[in-house]
């Protein structure tokens, strides 16, 4: 199962890599110019975790959801997702895009 | 009577709640269809109703530091009532009026549709009244103390009062029928004049200016005629090189670097495009022209030149080197 919430993407996977760490908060990415974040609303559903670079979303509860000032709402069943951002090519390096 | 959340939570859904009572902590009916009234002269902290479809008002003498009472079918609210700190609204659809001289910390009407007004002699440090697309005018006397205003989406709104003074950021996008701001106005933090009728700001100001929530010089928000495409080109930030294209438009900026449209395709937000841009004395510039589903706004971003279609380009730009492995089952 794969989401697109703006730039950022979830997909559904089957465990947690091996050595993710406990992450504080439910903020997946933050708009560097808007100060909004892409977000999990409730905290009490979700656990977040990292992995060189990467975010982990533990969803506990029955379902998450996925929140953001600007973009509708994805409702996340029960499971385990990675989450990253969307690139974009410059002539000098592949970057995350910057918002 | 003095009684924790749990015990006032369980007695006023019995129906057999005394007036007067105190509640310490968080009293909350959340989504409580079995809420129908609440007792007189209620004393909580919190007091959370929201989203209670069978709340159609609210008691004499209720006194809280937090109201949320968004996304009821409240159409008044009793002049008695005192809120400290935070009273929420938001989407109260049926509300037509507040009472008199309200004073609390936060004032939230946001999505409030039927709202034509704010009371007369409010009082708030922060007051968001944005999407009250019903607001004709704000009040003759009132008092926003120094903090954030949002006035987004406020259609009717033709003039800012001379009372609002001091505010720390002030939102005013889409406010399209209002042409000027007063000249009392001082703002300590931002404005946002995206698709409002302002064509200047007063001198006086000297304000940091935003566009859509975008930091942006005051030559990007009053003179979008000067930007050229390849300054759109040449802007590295997302969000900015987006303020820049839609300000100088679309169809003027794919004419102005003559794009060829390599493919065409439709996904989720609309007709997507994948263009090419010949650059002199540089790789070419491919990248995807898309529209966002949830905000409507345009984006291009920029994908490795020798791609071919636009569904490769966009499973690109999600991460898959793969195009076929790009299958989101919902994209907002």
């Amino acid at each position: 199962m794969l989401y697109r919430h703006g730039d950022v993407l979830i997909q559904s996977i089957e465990h947690l890599p091996a050595g993710a760490q406990e992450r504080p908060g439910t903020i997946l990415a933050r708009g560097e110019l808007t100060g909004h974040s892409h977000r999990i609303q409730d905290p009490a559903t979700v656990q977040l975790w990292q992995l060189h670079g990467e975010i982990y979303i533990e969803v506990t509860a029955g379902l998450a959801h996925l929140i953001h000032e600007e973009h509708k709402t994805i409702p996340l069943p029960k499971g385990i997702y990675k989450s990253w951002m969307q690139r974009e090519y410059t002539p000098q390096a592949i970057r995350r895009v910057l918002d | 009577m003095v009684l924790t959340a749990q015990e006032a939570h369980k007695l006023i859904l019995s129906g057999h709640a005394p007036e007067h009572l105190t509640v310490q902590g968080t009293l909350s009916f959340k989504g409580e269809k079995r809420l129908t009234h609440l007792p007189a002269h209620l004393t909580c902290d919190v007091l959370d109703v929201q989203e209670c479809p069978r709340l159609k008002s609210l008691p004499e003498g209720l006194t809280t530091g937090t109201l949320l009472a968004g996304y009821t079918h409240l159409e008044t609210l009793p002049s008695s009532l005192k809120v400290k700190f935070k009273l929420d609204l938001e989407g109260c659809t049926s509300l037509i009026c507040l009472p008199q001289g309200l004073k609390v910390g936060s004032l939230i009407v946001r999505d409030c549709v039927n709202l034509k007004t704010l009371p007369e002699h409010l009082e708030v440090y922060f007051l968001d009244v944005s999407g009250c697309s019903a607001m004709e005018h704000l009040p003759a006397q009132a008092k926003v103390l120094g903090g954030h205003v949002v006035l987004r989406g406020c259609t009717r709104l033709k003039a800012l009062p001379s009372w609002l003074s001091k505010v720390a950021c002030l939102d005013l996008r889409g406010c399209e029928n209002l042409k000027e701001l007063p000249t009392t106005l001082q703002i300590s933090g931002w404005v946002d004049l995206a698709d409002t009728g302002i064509t200047h700001v007063n001198d006086h100001l000297q304000v940091p200016l935003r566009w859509k929530g975008v930091p942006v010089e005051s030559r990007i928000a009053f003179q979008p005629e000067t930007i050229t495409g390849q300054e759109v080109l040449d802007t590295d930030n997302a969000e900015l090189r987006r303020v820049k294209l839609e300000r100088l438009g679309y169809e003027a900026f794919l004419s102005e670097v003559d794009a060829q449209i390599l493919d065409q395709d439709t996904d989720t937000g609309g007709p997507r495009k994948l263009l090419k841009v010949q650059m002199q004395g540089d790789e070419d510039l491919v990248a995807l022209w898309v529209i966002c589903p949830s905000t409507d706004r345009n984006y291009v971003i920029r994908v490795p030149p020798g791609m071919q279609k636009a569904q490769q380009a966009a499973a690109w730009i999600a991460g898959f080197d793969d195009p076929r492995l790009y299958q989101p089952i919902m994209e907002t």
